[in-house]
């Protein structure tokens, strides 16, 4: 207890050479540091670890998988672009198709000009004229057939000249033979038609892609479908010309067994 | 215990000052001694926090995500293999390709040679000189031979009678009915070559499919459907040659009919003009 005293007697005592001791000290010690007091360096780099440890555990046997994955994906991959490039769709054999379309052109060309040569061989004036007209695959020549026609043909007896019956079947038959004619004409430029048709078509299939061909064959078919229609139209053309030269045939048999009706009708009544 | 801090309290009453002076002087020393509190000296454990919440995020989503991604991985992996499987074995099967380029080499080897035989025969049967000449002309499938074809026709059916023995209206209408019967033979001269030139074209086209790829059929297709509707457009012409030729007979044969009302009426006037 009296040491205690004494010490706090001695600091009493020099306590002005203390305090000027304290505050040399204070000026002369260095400037703390953030280190000064130490980091807790285990813990950080154990906080690193176990990052480490969960993406060598977590994140890299996922992405070892996915790649494994990955390698076989592109392993299917490679044998169906080698299947679609090699056996599908070769170039050597599209190359080939387009030009198939070309050459085959050249045949369309010679077929065009074929089908124009003319035909024409009237050698009198109203016959040629008819003629002309009949093979001018014009359907604005077609109003010109019935002026060609009546010239070459005649007109409807006048009924002084002819039977009401033999006037109709005359008419009809006219009828009939004029259609017929003005058909033909409008048959040729369909037909002239469909051929510019068909070229445009096979020039598009020169250029066109292997997806792209299946469109075409798609126009094509329905320009088919469409000539099919067509032929069919002009068949029943014909059809409906022999069904009236049919009917004339028949109508001229009538005519006949009348006619001889009222011969012998007149027999009788002159023997009466 | 008591009694220390009673003595205690009584010597800082008593030197209250000294006591003050030490005190502020102590403060001042450790103000100026003690370091500021630096960032890491407390941040140890937000590190720590923050390290288990990255290797949480890891754990619980980054690991999730890529569980799932390799688990769709394994999915698009096996649709893709069904699909290639799909395209290899079922619906491009190397085999089956062949077949049907074997198939189109079999027809080709089978039925062209024989088809074309059998087009053509030769159907030609007339006897006498005129008729042999213009029938070779009307087979010939020529369209470069009009004028010995008119030559021949007209050599085989007579010519057209002169003006004086014939009718004016006769006269162009026998001129009418023998040109549409040549331009039809014309036009099936045409035709006859226009077949040819489909032929030709059939021909190209299947040799073309003995080697074709499946992707390459469209095109071959697309060349036939082609073909076809030029092979319509000339049978139409036939068909507009056969309608010129019967409309032609039609109206002969009904001008025939209007010449007997005529000259019916004609002589119905001379006979009544005999008995006056």
């Amino acid at each position: 207890m009296n040491s205690k005293w004494q010490l706090l007697r001695v600091l009493c005592k020099y306590r002005t050479k203390l305090l000027v001791l304290v505050l040399l000290l204070a000026l002369v010690s260095p400037q703390p540091v953030r280190a000064q007091f130490g980091i807790d360096w285990g813990a950080i780099v154990a906080a690193i670890n176990s990052i480490g440890t969960a993406i060598n555990n977590t994140i890299a046997p996922a992405l070892r998988t996915v790649n494994a994955s990955l390698q076989a994906l592109n392993t299917v991959m490679s044998a169906i672009h080698n299947l679609f490039t090699t056996v599908v769709y070769p170039p050597a054999a599209i190359a080939r198709a387009r030009g198939l379309s070309l050459a085959i052109q050249g045949l369309y060309t010679q077929i065009q000009v074929t089908s124009r040569v003319n035909v024409s061989s009237a050698t009198l004036g109203i016959p040629l004229q008819l003629e002309q007209a009949l093979l001018s695959r014009n359907p604005g020549s077609v109003p010109a057939i019935t002026t060609h026609y009546q010239s070459l043909y005649q007109t409807v007896p006048p009924p002084q000249n002819a039977s009401p019956q033999t006037r109709d079947l005359i008419d009809m038959s006219d009828a009939a033979a004029q259609a017929a004619m003005k058909r033909a004409i409008a048959i040729d430029a369909i037909a002239d038609a469909e051929m510019q048709a068909a070229d445009r078509i096979n020039s598009e299939l020169t250029q066109a892609a292997p997806g792209t061909a299946p469109m075409i064959e798609a126009a094509a078919a329905a320009w088919l479908v469409r000539a099919n229609a067509y032929t069919q139209s002009a068949l029943g053309d014909v059809l409906r010309l022999r069904a009236v030269s049919l009917a004339n045939s028949s109508a001229q048999l009538k005519f006949n067994s009348n006619g001889a009706a009222q011969i012998r009708q007149n027999a009788v009544d002159s023997l009466k | 215990m008591t009694a220390l801090l009673q003595r205690t309290f009584r010597f800082l009453l008593a030197h209250c000052r000294s006591v003050t002076a030490v005190f502020l002087i102590a403060v001042l020393a450790v103000g100026l001694i003690a370091p500021p509190p630096a960032i890491a000296q407390f941040g140890a454990i937000a590190v720590r926090i923050a390290a288990a919440a990255v290797v949480s995020i890891i754990t619980n989503t980054i690991g999730a995500l890529l569980r799932t991604t390799n688990s769709q991985l394994n999915t698009i992996n096996g649709l893709v293999k069904a699909l290639a499987n799909l395209w290899q074995s079922i619906v491009y099967p190397i085999n089956l390709i062949n077949q049907a380029r074997a198939m189109v080499n079999q027809l080709i080897g089978q039925f062209r040679g024989l088809l074309t035989s059998i087009h053509s025969v030769n159907v030609q049967s007339a006897t006498l000189p005129n008729a042999t000449s213009l029938e070779l002309i009307m087979r010939n499938r020529s369209t470069s031979d009009f004028g010995q074809f008119d030559r021949a026709f007209r050599t085989t059916y007579q010519p057209l009678p002169p003006a004086t023995n014939l009718h004016p209206i006769d006269r162009q209408r026998v001129d009418v009915s023998d040109a549409l019967a040549m331009d039809t033979l014309k036009t099936l001269k045409a035709s006859d070559q226009v077949v040819q030139q489909i032929l030709q074209a059939s021909q190209i086209i299947e040799d073309e499919a003995a080697q074709a790829a499946p992707g390459t059929a469209a095109y071959l297709t697309a060349a036939g459907l082609v073909a076809a509707v030029e092979n319509e457009a000339t049978m139409q012409r036939m068909l507009a040659a056969e309608l010129r030729q019967e409309a032609a007979i039609l109206a002969h044969s009904n001008a025939i009919r209007k010449r007997q009302a005529d000259m019916a009426s004609q002589f119905r006037q001379d006979t009544t003009r005999l008995f006056k």
